[in-house]
C-alpha cells in the first residue's frame, strides 16, 4: 500500500515515512570475558501526517497498514498551530564508504585481545579493563508526499575503553572513546597514542593534586572546548529549547569577543566527525548554521517547523534516534572555529592557571548554566605546565564564559559522542580548538 | 511458523543450551506544546543466547525468523570459553498483577491527564511534557525448562519547565511521575510540586555560605545516589575491583535499603529477572553492606547467592542493576538546612570510587531558590552521613522509594 498517498486521501496536507534498518555489532573484552554483547537487525517505520495542521505519528516494526495510517491520523491532536516549510521535488542517494576495511568478527576478536593485553600491562595496579567495540550498519530511507526520496546509508564504528587502578585503598579510573565513519576504527585511530594517554590519566589521578575551588584562568583544550561548544551554547540554540532560554532573546547581539564563532556543520571531513547528516530525518538538506559569528548571536538550529516559525533558511537539524522516535532538533557536528595564536603561546603567557584536557562528560539547561567533569587536567605555573590534577569538575554561566574568552589557537581537532535529549540518543561531533578563558568555576576534588 | 519454542527446540537438537528473550509493546505518547501530537507504537523483538562448552553467542530482531539462531551460533564461534556461562534453571515464579489497564483506553486517559497540566501552563513555561502509556508482554522461554511471560502496564507523565519574569530564566526543571496503574498516579502532587517550585524561584540568589548539611529530596537522591548506588551494589563492579563497596563494610545505625521490585503498582516492579528467574526482595544494606546484587553469571563466578537482578533488553545480554530501591532510617531529621532537589552532572561523576562534583540548578534555603550551587563528595560518604529522613511523606521518585534525608559531609558551596 502507498501509505503517503492513503495520508492524503485521510485529508493530510503532508506525510512522510521513514525506513530505518540497523545491523548492529558490539563486543566486549574485560580482564576475562571476551563476548558478543549485541548482535542483530533492529528495523522499522515511521509515519508522520500533517492532518488539520497538527502532526500525528505512527510507528512499528512491521510493514504500515491501512491501520497504521488511520492511526496516524488519529494522533494529530493538537492546536491546529503547526506551519511547516515545504520543499521542491528531489531524489538522492547517499553512500557513505569506509576508507578502512572492516575484517571479520575472528579478526575483531583477535585485535582486540593484543589490545586487552597492552591495557592490562600498562600499569601494575590496573585490575580491570572495559573494552567495548561497536559497529552499526545503518540505512535510511525517507519519502515524502512533496515527492521527495532520499536514501542515506553509513556505517559507525567506535571503541569504547576503561581501565580501573587499585592502590591499597586507593581507585583510580581512566577513559577513552571514539568513533568514527571512515571504517575499521582499531585501523583509523592511533592505539599506541590511545594507550599512552590511559597511561597518563590512570597515573595523574594516583599522583594529582585538588585544586582549591574557585575561580581560574584556564586553557581548554579542543576536547574540553568541543564538549563546551555543543553543551553549553548548542544545546541553548536548538529552536524548541532556544525560544524558552536566554539565547533568543539575545539574537543579533554581541555576547563574545569578535573572535568567537561557533558552527553546527552537517559534514566534516575529520575522522570523528560522526555527527555526519547530508539530509536530515525531515528530508531536509544540511547546511552550516552559524550559531554565533563573530561573537554575535546568529542563528539557530531548526526544523521544518521552528524553520518557518523564526524565518529561518531550513538548517537540516530534525533527526530521531530511530523509527521509534519522533523528531526533534538536534545538532550534528559543532565546533568552536580555530583562532591566530598558538597553543605554545597560550601556555607561556599564563602565569597562573589550569589546562583542562580532557572532559567526563557534561550537561546544561536553558538559563545557561553548564557542568562538566574533567578527566585530565594540570596546573599551569608560570608560563609552564607542572603538577597534574586529581578529576574536577567545572561549571559557569554560558554568556559570562564566551565574554570572558581571550585567545584562541589555531588547530582544532574533533572528538564523536553521543547526544541525549528527550531520551533519544543521536551521534555528533564536537571540537575546537585550545581556548584561554579567565574566571571560570572550578568546583574542586571528586576523584 | 517460527515461534520461540521452535528455536529452542532445534538449539536443543543441535547441542545448545538456548534462551529466548522477547517483548512485544504497544505505546501511546502524547507531546504537550508548540508541535503537539500523540504518538502510536507498535514493537517487538527477539534476543537468542547460546551456550555451548563454555562460549557464548547472542543475536537479536525486531522479527522472527530461523536466521536468528544461526547468527546466535555464529556470533558464539570467536568468544572465549567461560565455565559460568550457564543458562539458569526453572524456579518458580509467584506472579504479580502488572497489568492495571488496556493500551486501547490510555488515549482517553492521557488527554484527561495533559487537559489537567494546562492550569499550570500560565505559571511555568513547559519546555516538553510527555505523557505515555505502555503495555507489554514480556517472554522468557530457555532449553532448561524456563517458560515465563507476564504482562505489565506502565504510565508515565514527564514535564520539563522553566519561570521567565523580564530577562531572567530559571534553570530547567524537570518534574515526572510513573506507575504501573493510572489509578496510582499522583497528577495532583505533581501539580503541586510545579506550584511550589513557582513559590520558590520567586527569588533566586546565591546565600554567599557553604553547608555541609543538605537534604536531598526524594528527586535528587534517585539522580544522585541511585546511579551511583546501583554501580557500586552490581557484584560484577565488587569482584572486579570496581566497587566503592565491601561486604560487611560498616556503614550506618539503623540504615536499611532494599532492593525491592515486589510492589506491583511500582514503575519497576516485575515478577521474573531478565533471566526469567523470580524476583527476589534483597536487603542490600541493614546497618552494613549485606550482599551485592547478582545474576547467573556473576553469582557462579563469585561463588555467591543469585539475587535475580537480571535487567536486559531483546538486543542485549542480561546485565545488573537495581529495580525499586527502598531507604529507611530509624531517625529523624529536621529540615533545617538546603535543600536539593535536582543536580547535573552525575554522569561525570567516578563510579568506581563514587566520588561526585556536580551542580545542583534546583536548590532552596529558608524557602527561596539558590543559585551556583555545587556538591562535592562522594556515595559512601553520602550513606554513612544520613543523618535521618525529614517530614512524614515517603515517595517513589524514579526508581527510589523514600523520604527526604538529611545527609552530612557533602560539601555545598
Amino acid at each position: 500500500m502507498n501509505v503517503l498517498k492513503r495520508a492524503e486521501e485521510l485529508g493530510a496536507t503532508f506525510a512522510d515515512l521513514r525506513y530505518m534498518k540497523i545491523k548492529e555489532l558490539s563486543i566486549l573484552f574485560t580482564e576475562d570475558r571476551e563476548v558478543v554483547t549485541s548482535n542483530g537487525i533492529d528495523e522499522g517505520y515511521n509515519l508522520r501526517v500533517l492532518y488539520k495542521n497538527n502532526w500525528g505519528y505512527t510507528s512499528t516494526t512491521n510493514e504500515l497498514t491501512e491501520d497504521d495510517v488511520k492511526n496516524a491520523i488519529r494522533s494529530a491532536i493538537g492546536d491546529e498551530k503547526v506551519n511547516i516549510v515545504f520543499l521542491p521535488p528531489k531524489r538522492d542517494e547517499v553512500r557513505i564508504k569506509p576508507k578502512y576495511y572492516m575484517p571479520s568478527i575472528e579478526e575483531k576478536f583477535k585485535d582486540l585481545k593484543k589490545l586487552k593485553e597492552e591495557l592490562l600491562n600498562l600499569d601494575s595496579r590496573v585490575k580491570s579493563v572495559n573494552i567495548r567495540y561497536y559497529e552499526a550498519e545503518i540505512e535510511k530511507y525517507y519519502e515524502s508526499t512533496e515527492d521527495r526520496e532520499i536514501k542515506q546509508s553509513y556505517v559507525i564504528s567506535g571503541l569504547s575503553i576503561n581501565v580501573t587502578a587499585r592502590e591499597n585503598d586507593m581507585i583510580a579510573s581512566a577513559s577513552y572513546s571514539d568513533a568514527t565513519l571512515m571504517g575499521y576504527p582499531l585501523e583509523v585511530f592511533d592505539l599506541n597514542g590511545i594507550l599512552n594517554v590511559l597511561k597518563t590519566r590512570l597515573n595523574n589521578q594516583f599522583i594529582g593534586i585538588m585544586p582549591k575551588a574557585g575561580e581560574y584562568t584556564v586553557i581548554l583544550a579542543p576536547e574540553v572546548v568541543g564538549v563546551f561548544a555543543h553543551e553549553a551554547v548548542g544545546h541553548l540554540a536548538e529552536a524548541d529549547l532556544a525560544v524558552n532560554g536566554i539565547l533568543y532573546p539575545l539574537r543579533s547581539q554581541k555576547i563574545a569577543p569578535e573572535i568567537v564563532n561557533i558552527i553546527d556543520s552537517p559534514s566534516s571531513s575529520h575522522q570523528s566527525a560522526i555527527g555526519y547528516t547530508v539530509y536530515d530525518d525531515e528530508g531536509v538538506e544540511g547546511r552550516d548554521v552559524y550559531i554565533i559569528k563573530d561573537g554575535v548571536v546568529n542563528e539557530f538550529l531548526t526544523d521544518r517547523y521552528f524553520s518557518a516559525y523564526l524565518g529561518e533558511k531550513p538548517s537540516g537539524n530534525a533527526r530521531a534516534e530511530d523509527f521509534r522516535n519522533p523528531i526533534l532538533i538536534r545538532m550534528r557536528n559543532t565546533y568552536f572555529a580555530p583562532g591566530n595564536t598558538s597553543y605554545e603561546e597560550m601556555i607561556r603567557e599564563t602565569k597562573d592557571g589550569l589546562l583542562l584536557v580532557s572532559t567526563a562528560g557534561g550537561q546544561t539547561s536553558p538559563d545557561g548554566t553548564f557542568q562538566f567533569g574533567i578527566q585530565e587536567g594540570y596546573v599551569i605555573e608560570n608560563g609552564g605546565i607542572s603538577k597534574p590534577l586529581k578529576i574536577v569538575g567545572i561549571s559557569g554561566y554560558t554568556i559570562e564564559t564566551l565574554k570572558n574568552v581571550k585567545e584562541i589557537s589555531k588547530t582544532i581537532e574533533f572528538k564523536a559522542g553521543y547526544c541525549g535529549k528527550e531520551g533519544q540518543s543521536v551521534p555528533v561531533s564536537t571540537g575546537g580548538p585550545y581556548v584561554k578563558v579567565e574566571k571560570m568555576k572550578v568546583g574542586g576534588l571528586i576523584g | 511458523m517460527v515461534d520461540e519454542y521452535a528455536i529452542i527446540n532445534k538449539a536443543k537438537s543441535l547441542g545448545y543450551q538456548a534462551e529466548v528473550y522477547s517483548i512485544k509493546l504497544k505505546q501511546v505518547q502524547i507531546k504537550g506544546g508548540d508541535q503537539k501530537h500523540a504518538f502510536f507504537l507498535s514493537d517487538s523483538g527477539y534476543g537468542v543466547r547460546v551456550i555451548k562448552d563454555g562460549k557464548m553467542g547472542l543475536a537479536y530482531s525486531t522479527r522472527l525468523d530461523e536466521k536468528l539462531l544461526d547468527l546466535a551460533i555464529e556470533s558464539l564461534k570467536p568468544s572465549k570459553e567461560d565455565e559460568f556461562n550457564v543458562i539458569p534453571s526453572r524456579e518458580n515464579v509467584e506472579k504479580l498483577p502488572l497489568k492495571y489497564f488496556d493500551i486501547n483506553d490510555a488515549f482517553d486517559k492521557l488527554s484527561e491527564i495533559l487537559n489537567s497540566v494546562e492550569e499550570i501552563r500560565n505559571i511555568a513555561n513547559i519546555t516538553s511534557d510527555y505523557y505515555e502509556a505502555i503495555n507489554s508482554i514480556i517472554k522468557v522461554v530457555n532449553t532448561d525448562g524456563i517458560d515465563v511471560e507476564e504482562e505489565r502496564s506502565l504510565v508515565n507523565v514527564s514535564l520539563s519547565f522553566v519561570f521567565k519574569r523580564d530577562n531572567f530564566v530559571s534553570p530547567e526543571i524537570y518534574e515526572s511521575i510513573s506507575s504501573r496503574d493510572f489509578n496510582n498516579l499522583d497528577i495532583k502532587g505533581l501539580l503541586e510540586r510545579v506550584k511550589e517550585k513557582a513559590e520558590i524561584f520567586k527569588d533566586y540568589k546565591s546565600v554567599g555560605k557553604k553547608f555541609n548539611e543538605v537534604i536531598l529530596t526524594p528527586k535528587a537522591i534517585s539522580t544522585l545516589l541511585s546511579p551511583l548506588l546501583s554501580f557500586a551494589v552490581s557484584l560484577e563492579n565488587g569482584y572486579r575491583n570496581r566497587s566503592p563497596l565491601m561486604e560487611g563494610e560498616y556503614i550506618k545505625e539503623g540504615l536499611v535499603i532494599i532492593d525491592n521490585p515486589r510492589i506491583p503498582y511500582a514503575p519497576y516492579s516485575r515478577s521474573f529477572d531478565g533471566e526469567g528467574l523470580p524476583s527476589k526482595v534483597v536487603k542490600i544494606i541493614d546497618t552494613s553492606f549485606v550482599k551485592y546484587l547478582s545474576n547467573t553469571y556473576w553469582s557462579l563466578r563469585a561463588g555467591k547467592e543469585n539475587t535475580h537482578s537480571s535487567v536486559r533488553s531483546y538486543a542485549t545480554l542480561p546485565v545488573i542493576s537495581t529495580s525499586l530501591v527502598e531507604i529507611d532510617v530509624n531517625e529523624k531529621a529536621e529540615e533545617d538546612t538546603v535543600v536539593i532537589d535536582e543536580v547535573q552532572g552525575v554522569h561525570t561523576s567516578n563510579f568506581a570510587t563514587g566520588q561526585f562534583s556536580v551542580t545542583a540548578p534546583v536548590a532552596w534555603y529558608k524557602g527561596v531558590a539558590v543559585k551556583n550551587l555545587t556538591l562535592t563528595g562522594s556515595l559512601k560518604c553520602m550513606l554513612k552521613g544520613i543523618i535521618g529522613s525529614v517530614g512524614n511523606k515517603k515517595e517513589i521518585y524514579g526508581n527510589v522509594y523514600t523520604y527526604p534525608l538529611k545527609i552530612k559531609g557533602i560539601n555545598a558551596a
